[in-house]
């Protein structure tokens, strides 16, 4: 286990764990802020270029989220945008056994690179 | 505001088949085989809630409708889909409804069909609501005028996350309710002001993709 932090808002958890290769950004309980990119851009940029600086791969493991709205959905589709032209490693990781789950990650596989730098992964 | 009142309905109606209609608008139809189990446990097949203009409502709003759907034993990712739908319907209506007064109050209306499910969500607008009104008519046109609204929903997911980072606007919400949700939207304003917008998802065939 390495260096852990947790942020919360509201019904929502984010928890990063830094190890030594990677770090891991846990996603649990459920987004229904109305403005939830306030709370979620700023670790999610914070992450990426921590990421970028130590060369470590980010997993953002989305399996324990019960719910989010659509606007929870437009910070993490901003940010795997930007990632294509950058040089992190992302993994996205999502429930696949959860019908809602699989049809909102699944459709991020259109921000996948062809080398899976980026990557989208039910599980 | 006029524009709005009678035709979004209309194209609604007419997607059920005159057969479909007459069973679902028919109090005394039973479906084959429901006559027992309605003989032993009578359940309410719609319910309607009265929901303040406030963001904090929506989470019950979504638990209320949760045990709702889940007592009439719809399968878990039924229920996943619909209190979605319920709640980006009820995000739209305190973001765009007009409530001048304590009394002003959303709407909420969830109705099991015989083959399908109708979420309507009811609120006061105004003239200041016509950019917003003509907004959600051209995002449900939009939506129509793809053959899948899977097409539509990545489409517009290409679109958003090209906007900048501190553009908080969303825009996925409606065209999630057609792809995620299954539903065809439609809306209409009634004389009084009232802004009624449904989503009406199938049980059987394309309700799961």
């Amino acid at each position: 286990m390495g260096k852990a932090e947790v942020f919360t808002s509201n019904l929502l958890a984010i928890e990063v764990v830094e190890n030594g290769t990677s770090f891991k950004v846990k996603w649990s309980g459920i987004s229904i802020e109305r403005e939830p990119a306030r709370f979620i851009t700023p670790i999610l940029v914070d992450v990426v270029g921590k990421g970028s600086d130590r060369n470590k791969k980010i997993i953002v493991d989305f399996r324990k989220l019960t719910y989010m709205n659509s606007s929870t959905i437009t910070p993490v589709i901003k940010i795997l945008e930007r990632a294509k032209r950058g040089k992190n490693q992302i993994k996205v990781v999502y429930q696949k056994s959860l019908k809602w789950q699989d049809l909102i990650f699944s459709a991020l596989e259109i921000f996948q690179t062809k080398d899976k730098r980026i990557e989208i992964k039910g599980l | 505001m006029s524009a709005f009142r009678k035709k979004n309905r209309r194209s609604r109606k007419d997607r059920r088949s005159g057969e479909e209609r007459r069973k679902f608008d028919d109090p005394k139809f039973k479906g084959p085989g429901t006559d027992i189990i309605r003989e032993q446990k009578p359940m309410k097949r719609s319910i309607k809630l009265t929901v303040s203009p406030s963001w904090d409502e929506i989470e019950r709003v979504r638990n209320e409708s949760d045990e709702f759907l889940r007592s009439h034993m719809l399968p878990h990712d039924t229920v996943d889909a619909l209190t979605m739908v319920i709640s980006e319907l009820i995000e739209n209506g305190v973001k765009y409804g007009v409530f001048k007064s304590p009394e002003n109050k959303m709407i909420v209306i969830l109705n099991i069909g015989q083959s399908v499910i109708t979420v309507e969500v009811i609120n006061p607008v105004d003239e200041t609501a016509h950019y917003h009104l003509t907004r959600l008519d051209r995002a449900i046109q939009w939506i129509r005028g793809h053959q899948d609204p899977f097409e539509a929903y990545i489409e517009r997911l290409k679109e958003v996350s090209k906007r900048p980072l501190h553009d908080e606007e969303s825009g996925l919400g409606l065209v999630r309710i057609a792809y995620e949700g299954g539903a065809i939207l439609d809306f209409f304003v009634g004389e009084d002001n009232i802004l009624n917008v449904s989503a009406v998802s199938n049980l059987e065939g394309e309700f799961w993709r």
